[in-house]
């Protein structure tokens, strides 16, 4: 008998009356029952069908959270295809860049720009927007939701492809983690073991649901029968604080970002939420901000301090909220289904308490990078997953990370690779060579900070940030701009990020420029 | 409008148009634009924007005061402004 994907699992709950009147999704005033969406996915699968998207076909999504997002998603799983979500504030060279690498044969959007929809026309995908009428070289949404064609079986199989989920590369370059049917299966249900989710939960999902940590939370939840709302931007945490109270939902998972600014810009702790869980993943969350969320917390919510990659669908360990004031510091223990190991250089498991490499293994890793055979080499040894994360077990089997090997730079709740700023940035004439790094901020976590050789002026500071911002999405524009007459460089030309972090200008100079 | 509110909407205009929109081309943000279905401003945007009320303009914004109604357009921001200040 073949294995169950996510999409079998939603249409068994379907069948049970009670499960399929429940709702499913809910966006602003507007709700979905499971059943309603089962229609919605079959709808959209037939209407994918006639227009010849099928097994193994990967489909862009730039798209906001939406009840439309989950709709396309599990659509584009009901007839095969390989869903490829990219963030809804991708500039059009980015999107441009992976529907070339993913040879995408289909991009669903929701735009209303003529200049840039009509830059998409040309791309060689049949494009659906979300947003207006049908025109010429364009299709409607609607159309797909209206469509009565019965949507065939496709045959689909655990391992099969189901998702591509892009991680940070440089300009030209981006790196696709290709997720399976079992994959996501597996980590799904381990996440659910932990976190005793059932159907009689619901959840405000502030996160997108593009990156790993959102996806997780829309398919954990979706697999027991919980209700998603949908919630707006952080950018108003009141607003959201309000929302929990007047939904009454029983579940909130964020980044430390996302705590930080409730803690500080709400009543979040003044007024005590009635809520069962409530996660915390998307990079580590310091001991102060741990212990202040603690003591904000009504004494019936539990807290969940995670920690994964995309590389591995989402989350590789979690600390029980029982340890976590023993265990503080620590991301708790491996899933049900994922085996860790600490390994050194010379790839040799290491005792408890050694400090080394973080080896992840389990039904939940990759399958590789999407036509990149290279970078998977250099991550994937017989199916362990090299994370780049450096730490050590402690004797009880809990997990404490120490550091990153590579330059990733964490802004909130998105991971940004300097690399791909310094090749935008580089792009300028009056600009010889620049660094980026990660500065610690108070609610971010990291903001980015670039060191840049070249012609300084105050015309130039603004030309530099109008640059970024054609070029780049809000969360990857620096904060800081710090002119140098040179970067500090190894022997071998590579430069010495580290050394930039701990400059004296950045550790003492928090203005904005 | 009063002259002090229109000498207060040309001092925010010109705020977000130096430092989100990086010009001066007045014709790149209406008044009714929302900054987030925009992408003028993400939620850090709003922090800035909220800490430039706070410094610049002696308007202090309470946590209960931090809704789009409030801050999430230019016109928003003027409806807000008057409030506080009356």
């Amino acid at each position: 008998m073949r294995e169950l994907t996510l999409i079998d699992n939603l249409y068994q709950l379907c069948a049970v009356g009670a499960s399929a009147e429940a709702i499913a999704l809910q966006s602003k005033n507007i709700k979905m029952s499971f059943s309603q969406l089962k229609s919605a996915i079959e709808s959209v699968g037939g209407y994918f069908n006639e227009i010849g998207i099928g097994k193994g076909d990967r489909v862009v999504l730039v798209i906001e959270n939406s009840i439309d997002y989950v709709v396309a998603l599990y659509a584009i799983w009901k007839v095969g295809g390989i869903v490829v979500a990219l963030n809804p504030q991708s500039k059009l060279h980015e999107i441009k860049d992976v529907i070339k690498q993913c040879s995408a044969k289909c991009l669903l959007i929701e735009k209303t720009n003529h200049e840039i929809l009509d830059a998409l026309k040309n791309l060689n995908v049949i494009l659906i927007n979300l947003k207006g009428d049908s025109v010429d070289g364009i299709k409607c949404w609607n159309d797909a939701l209206c469509c009565t064609n019965y949507v065939s079986n496709c045959n689909l199989n655990a391992d099969d492809s189901a998702q591509i989920i892009y991680t940070s590369g440089t300009t030209g370059n981006p790196k696709g983690v290709l997720l399976s049917h079992a994959n996501l299966m597996c980590n799904t249900e381990d996440i659910i073991d932990y976190l005793q989710l059932t159907n009689k939960d619901s959840v405000l999902s502030v996160l997108p649901f593009h990156y790993s940590y959102g996806n997780s939370v829309l398919h954990t939840h979706i697999y027991v029968g919980a209700k998603i709302i949908m919630a707006g931007s952080m950018a108003f945490p009141q607003d959201i604080v309000n929302s929990l109270r007047e939904l009454n939902v029983s579940g909130f998972c964020g980044v430390p970002s996302t705590y930080s600014l409730l803690l500080s810009h709400s009543d979040w702790a003044q007024k005590k939420l009635p809520l069962r869980y409530i996660t915390q993943a998307g990079g580590p969350m310091n001991k102060v901000l741990t212990r202040k969320l603690l003591g904000s917390l009504n004494r019936n919510t539990q807290l969940f301090v995670m920690y994964g990659q995309t590389e591995a669908t989402a989350r590789i360990s979690w600390l029980p909220p029982d340890s976590l004031e023993d265990k503080m510091g620590s991301v708790g223990i491996a899933l049900k289904h994922v085996n860790i190991e600490i390994r050194n250089d010379q790839e040799e498991s290491l005792r408890a308490n050694q400090s080394g490499g973080v080896y992840v293994s389990g039904n939940s890793i990759m399958q590789g990078y999407w036509n990149n055979d290279i970078a998977t080499r250099h991550t994937l040894y017989n199916g362990w997953l090299k994370t780049g994360d450096i730490g050590y077990i402690d004797s009880d089997g809990y997990l404490y990370l120490q550091g990153r090997r590579n330059d990733m730079i964490k802004v909130g709740s998105h991971r940004v690779n300097p690399l791909e700023l310094e090749e935008v940035i580089n792009k300028l004439l009056f600009i010889n060579e620049s660094a980026v790094v990660g500065v610690e901020d108070e609610i971010l976590g990291q903001a980015l900070c670039v060191f840049v050789v070249g012609d300084e002026s105050k015309k130039n500071i603004y030309s530099l940030k109008k640059h970024c911002r054609e070029y780049l999405p809000a969360h990857k524009i620096p904060r800081d701009i710090k002119w140098v007459n040179s970067l500090p460089k190894t022997a071998s030309g590579k430069i010495k990020r580290y050394q930039l972090m701990q400059t004296k200008e950045v550790l003492n100079d928090k203005h904005y420029l | 409008m009063s002259e002090v509110m229109r000498g207060k909407v040309d001092v925010l205009r010109q705020f977000i148009l130096e430092n989100y929109l990086f010009t001066d081309d007045q014709s790149k943000l209406n008044n009714d634009d929302s900054f987030l279905d925009t992408g003028i401003l993400d939620s850090m945007g709003i922090l800035e924007l909220i800490f430039y009320l706070e410094e610049e303009m002696s308007i202090k914004v309470e946590s209960e005061e931090m809704i789009p109604t409030n801050l999430d357009s230019i016109d928003n921001l003027l409806v807000f402004i008057d409030k506080k200040l009356s």
